[in-house]
């Protein structure tokens, strides 16, 4: 069903006359969904443009807060003794780099901090993520500076070079010294790990699709040469494995390996040395392949699911789509590796005929459209129960969904540069005309009820992130009656604004039920004052076609429809 | 635990319970045994049975004669209860005669004469250290202490007991299936075992007999540098008659007697040990190994001076195959997996088979001869060499060449040949053909079946030719399905291949089985089912050998 133009645009123009554009909206941030199938626990949410920290609980209600000195560098993790340990910009550290840090610190629940590590120089610095390991280390990636030398010297193709900036990746493994200290236990260079088909005269020299082990590096784009915004620790599998996001690939290599080993192609449990163990999601990556191959589309968040979750063993991973050709949707992948474990008890990833590892089988995986899409950052979880928390860091939104699909339990963050907004109030853009809002989320975690860092703490709700909703704005003069106004636009795509008029303060409930009557949504609830209001309704997660919205207040009784066309 | 002897009173007291045989009379009975014929057979296998028991086992009601009066003969005789602390079913017995004597010891069957165990020392001596083989746990075993002079005449006995302890939780619960002793090859079985009820390691490797009783173990858990034995194919006997096997965990090559004292040891510098080691025929020992510093595993042989423990040949199959071959598997390190070696005395060349690629012939000067597999993705040899050139060609039964593509590419079957698919154990057979386990994993490379066998081919090297002549096992589909390890060996004196899968599962757990068919009419003479309380990876056994508990039977 298609509704007429004419009528539309006509009501659009009239409602224009007696509406004027207001930031108060309908609820823009905080709490959109809480399902009881949801995973009972508290959310920590990190925001990527804002210097605090915030542990809420399923109701959306902030449980506890920490303030800081800078924003986030990238990865923010409540460990098991209660203490926060955050990736964050150093406030001298480098001034280029997304997700650059320099420090890492770990606060108390009640924000003291009990170490503070700034790693960084002109040559190198902390960036993106960190995780705790089993022993109390800490894994971490490092930027390293390399010069046009250093190029030269590996056979880099000088003439890709941007303003001769380049750096390669390093992963330390940091033993922390408190308070402000750290000892690097192991350590791991890509440029250890080097091919090149460019230059015969110089290191690594070879045939690259006969390498699938060793990084091409004559085919990243350069700066930041292949920006590895993830890495986890597999304790059981003594294995890290990688979100190479420029490659558009994940790897996977190996830590049983000693420093020295990791510096070469021998040694640890497979016997590659620091050679990458496993690569999947774009062959052409090491000339295996073409874009017809490709499966990732610049990636992030890289994370073994733990074994005692559903999927444990498995691999997740946040494909942002952006470097899709055809449209932009964001999908979230579980994966069963390729890794076999052989008669003799070793393990080794299974490569193929063709000489490209082979493809990892896709167990379960999470797309919605471009309804669902971030261009950079974000990250998901697997929870105990099975279902599944997701970061569409873009849009500051973090969501659960059950293994069918369902939102489960659905928030979106208010914090932006400035701090919380209030209610209904519009997300501002994180530049002007930019499609990443400013309430972004690098990633974010459940903590179950029963998670060792929440025993014995505080959790009692202490009021919701967002500030009060400030009073729904009269655009009218006082009406004589009670009216139920068109919705514009109608049909409308993912949201429209649904506008009522009050004569006298009184009680009023909006409400909107689908075409099975079931109710989907009540927009505006409670006491309003005399006057015209507007309310925006968002059908975003909702299916395309007609919905009815129905005014309740003081004895009256209005319905209208309207269409929602995807 | 204890030990106690009865000088010559025990023969007496024992007389109306057990007879003495005379030698010469077991010896009739067995030529008779061993001269069997199909007519024989098929006159009735009770009959059989109840005669090879008697005669071989011990229990010859004709043979029966009074013995002779006592003698006084032993002056003293003492023995120690599993002297080395790794046997727990073994003794040392210290034996001191008036005379010169020929020694024989004997242990009664607990169910049956199968389960006797009787050991003639060739030795005419006064003075006697000898192995006491073949104890039962749990139990105070009487030993039979024979004496005979020079003449090999009966002098008298005595009886030893000796107290043991119980069996370890660790061996298996064997059960025998089907057992025609006339027809089998007589011995134990040992078994290159995988069980274990706590720590897997050390291996403990173990006999049992044709009642399914264990009688011979070791376990090396308190040696000093055995405490993770990992022998990985198994152990085997060296003509001298002691036990070898790698020790992977230590890699090096050992040598222990039937009491488990460490007799010798070949540390491979520069080498780690997996899977095989084979006496060759001059004593030297050949070794499946992996070179330290490669990325790639198991895929070197190499040949130890036994004498000086030098390493005077290596074979790098890096070299002789092409290693990037990933047809049956995508292990990049582990691409040959060689698991099992045999020498072609006939040209002085060596078998290896290698899981995950075939059975390759390797000359001394390390040249390819012939390549057993299936005819798919085979490229160019590390050395350069197109391996194209050094296939087999399938023959059908009547010798003409098969050219059906999808049978030499090996996706279908022929209805007179078969490629093995991740075999192992080769074996030569007295003719030069060739025996292995054809494990049938990944069969056709769709899994078809399933099913393993036992498979002889004949191959011609001069006109690179194979043509299967033989099989077994086929028709025992799943229950001697085994996807991975297992044996199978040939015994000339009997006609018989014995089959032995040893990664068997069904909804009971893990097993393994030793399965001895005649060559000739492939009926089942003995059958065994080995159940191990745990099996490490699914693995009940690597190999079964069927051997005499005393060396030098």
């Amino acid at each position: 069903m298609q509704a007429p133009r004419f009528p539309a645009l006509l009501a659009l123009l009239i409602t224009l006359t007696v509406w004027k554009p207001s930031a108060a909206q309908d609820q823009t941030v905080g709490l959109f969904v809480n399902d009881d199938r949801a995973y009972q626990g508290y959310t920590l949410l990190a925001p990527h443009q804002h210097a605090s920290t915030y542990l809420i609980d399923l109701e959306g209600q902030m449980v506890n807060k920490w303030e800081h000195e800078s924003i986030i560098g990238s990865n923010t993790l409540l460990l098991e003794n209660g203490n926060l340990l955050r990736a964050s910009r150093a406030p001298n550290g480098w001034s280029r780099g997304g997700g650059r840090g320099g420090r890492i610190q770990e606060l108390t629940w009640d924000g003291d901090v009990v170490w503070l590590f700034d790693h960084f120089s002109d040559t190198y610095t902390l960036h993106h993520d960190i995780k705790k390991m089993p022993n109390g280390n800490v894994l971490a990636t490092i930027w390293e500076v390399k010069t046009v030398d250093d190029l030269l010297e590996v056979g880099y193709d000088t003439t890709a070079l941007v303003d001769d900036v380049f750096w390669s990746e390093v992963i330390v493994e940091l033993r922390p010294i408190l308070p402000d200290s750290a000892q690097i236990v192991w350590e791991w260079k890509a440029w250890d790990h080097l091919i090149q088909d460019f230059d015969d005269t110089k290191e690594h020299y070879g045939t690259v699709s006969d390498y699938p082990e060793r990084i091409d590096i004559n085919t990243g784009d350069g700066e930041s040469w292949l920006h590895f915004n993830a890495i986890d620790f597999n304790a059981d599998l003594d294995l890290i494995i990688i979100s190479a996001s420029v490659f558009s690939e994940l790897w996977v290599i190996d830590h049983s390996t000693t420093t020295e080993e990791a510096r070469g192609s021998l040694g640890g449990q497979m016997g590659f040395g620091g050679d990458l163990l496993y690569r999947w999601g774009n062959p052409e990556k090491y000339k295996k392949g073409g874009p017809e191959d490709r499966r990732l589309f610049f990636n992030h968040s890289t994370q073994w699911i733990p074994a005692d979750r559903p999927g444990g063993g498995n691999v997740t991973i946040f494909d942002n789509g952006r470097d899709r050709t055809d449209q932009q949707y964001s999908t979230v992948y579980e994966l069963a590796l390729p890794l076999i474990q052989d008669y003799d008890g070793d393990y080794f990833f299974f490569m193929g005929t063709d000489g490209t590892y082979e493809d990892p089988e896709v167990v379960w995986q999470y797309s919605d459209s471009d309804v669902f899409y971030s261009n950079f950052i974000s990250g998901q979880q697997r929870q105990p129960n099975g279902n599944t928390l997701i970061v569409e860091g873009m849009r500051g939104r973090i969501f659960e969904v059950t293994p069918e699909k369902d939102i489960v339990w659905e928030y979106i963050s208010p914090i932006v540069r400035a701090g919380p907004l209030a209610q209904g109030e519009a997300i501002p853009p994180f530049s002007p005309g930019n499609e990443r809002q400013q309430n972004t989320l690098f990633r974010g975690y459940r903590y179950g009820v029963d998670y060792p860092g929440l025993a014995g703490k505080d959790l009692s709700p202490k009021g919701k992130i967002e500030l009060e909703r400030t009073a729904s704005e009269t655009i009218s003069d006082v009406p004589v009656e009670f009216v139920l106004g068109n919705a514009y636009p109608n049909p409308f795509n993912p949201a429209t604004t649904l506008t009522f008029s009050v004569p006298r303060p009184g009680h009023i409930r909006l409400t909107v039920y689908n075409a099975l009557g079931q109710l989907v949504s009540t927009p505006a609830e409670g006491q309003y004052a005399p006057g015209t209001h507007a309310v925006r309704f968002n059908a975003r997660l909702l299916p395309s076609g007609v919905y009815f919205y129905r005014l309740e207040a003081d004895g009256f009784l209005a319905a209208r429809n309207m269409l929602l066309v995807k | 635990m204890t030990s106690r002897t009865s000088v010559c009173s025990g023969f007496f007291g024992m007389r109306s319970a057990l007879y003495y045989f005379a030698p010469q009379a077991v010896i009739q009975r067995v030529e008779v045994v061993t001269r069997r014929t199909n007519t024989v057979r098929a006159a009735g296998q009770v009959l059989l049975i109840f005669g090879f028991l008697a005669s071989t086992f011990g229990c010859d009601q004709n043979a029966m004669v009074e013995p002779p009066e006592p003698v006084d003969i032993v002056t003293n005789l003492t023995s120690r209860y599993n002297p080395t602390g790794y046997a727990p079913l073994t003794a040392e017995m210290s034996l001191t005669t008036s005379r010169p004597v020929q020694v024989e010891l004997f242990i009664q069957g607990r169910a049956n004469p199968a389960g006797d165990v009787r050991h003639r020392f060739p030795e005419v001596d006064t003075q006697f250290t000898l192995p006491v083989l073949g104890l039962y746990p749990s139990a105070t075993n009487t030993v039979y202490v024979r004496f005979f002079d020079e003449n090999e005449s009966f002098l008298g006995e005595v009886t030893h007991e000796i107290t043991t302890q119980p069996l370890s939780s660790d061996m298996p619960r064997v059960t025998i299936d089907k057992i025609v002793p006339a027809d089998m090859k007589p011995g134990m079985n040992l078994v290159g075992y995988f069980g274990h009820n706590s720590e897997f390691l050390p291996q403990r490797p173990l006999m049992f007999d044709a009642t399914g009783a264990v009688r011979w173990y070791v376990d090396f858990s308190d040696h000093p540098t055995l405490s993770n034995l990992f022998y990985d194919a198994g152990i085997e006997r060296l003509a001298n008659g002691n036990l070898y096997c790698g020790d992977g965990s230590t890699g090096r090559i050992i040598e222990f007697d039937m009491l488990g004292r460490l007799i010798n040891e070949w540390p491979m510098p520069g080498y780690g040990f997996h899977h095989n080691v084979l006496e060759l025929p001059d004593g030297n020992l050949l070794v499946t190994v992996n070179k330290q510093g490669l990325r790639t595993i198991e895929d070197h042989i190499i040949e130890i001076d036994r004498a000086s423990g030098a390493i005077v040949q290596v074979w790098d199959l890096n070299q002789l195959l092409d290693n990037k071959r990933r047809i049956w598997s995508g292990n990049v390190r582990d691409w040959f997996h060689g698991n099992g070696l045999a020498y072609d005395p006939s040209d002085d060349t060596i078998i290896v088979s290698g899981r995950v690629q075939g059975t390759v012939k390797l000359t001394r000067d390390n040249e390819l001869v012939w390549l057993l597999a299936p005819h798919r993705g085979w490229g160019t040899a590390g050395n350069g060499a197109d391996l194209n050139a050094f296939l087999l060609q399938p023959l059908d039964a009547s010798g003409q060449p098969i050219t059906n593509p999808a049978v030499l590419d090996g996706s279908e079957n022929h209805a007179d040949f078969e490629w093995a698919w991740y075999q192992h154990a080769p074996e030569l057979m007295p003719d030069g053909t060739l025996l292995l386990f054809d494990n049938g994993d990944n069969r056709n490379f769709r899994g078809a079946g399933p099913y393993s066998r036992a498979v002889q081919y004949r191959i011609d090297a001069d006109a690179m030719t194979v043509q299967q002549v033989w099989q077994y096992g086929k028709e025992r589909g799943r229950e001697t399905f085994a996807s991975i390890v297992s044996d199978v060996d040939y015994h000339v004196e009997e006609d018989n291949v014995v089959f032995n899968p040893g990664f068997s599962h069904d909804s009971r757990g893990a097993y393994g089985k030793t399965v001895e068919v005649d060559y000739a009419s492939r009926n089942v003479v003995f059958e065994a089912t080995i159940r191990p309380p745990e099996a490490f990876g699914g693995i009940t056994f690597h190999r079964v050998e069927r051997l005499s508990l005393y060396p030098s039977n």
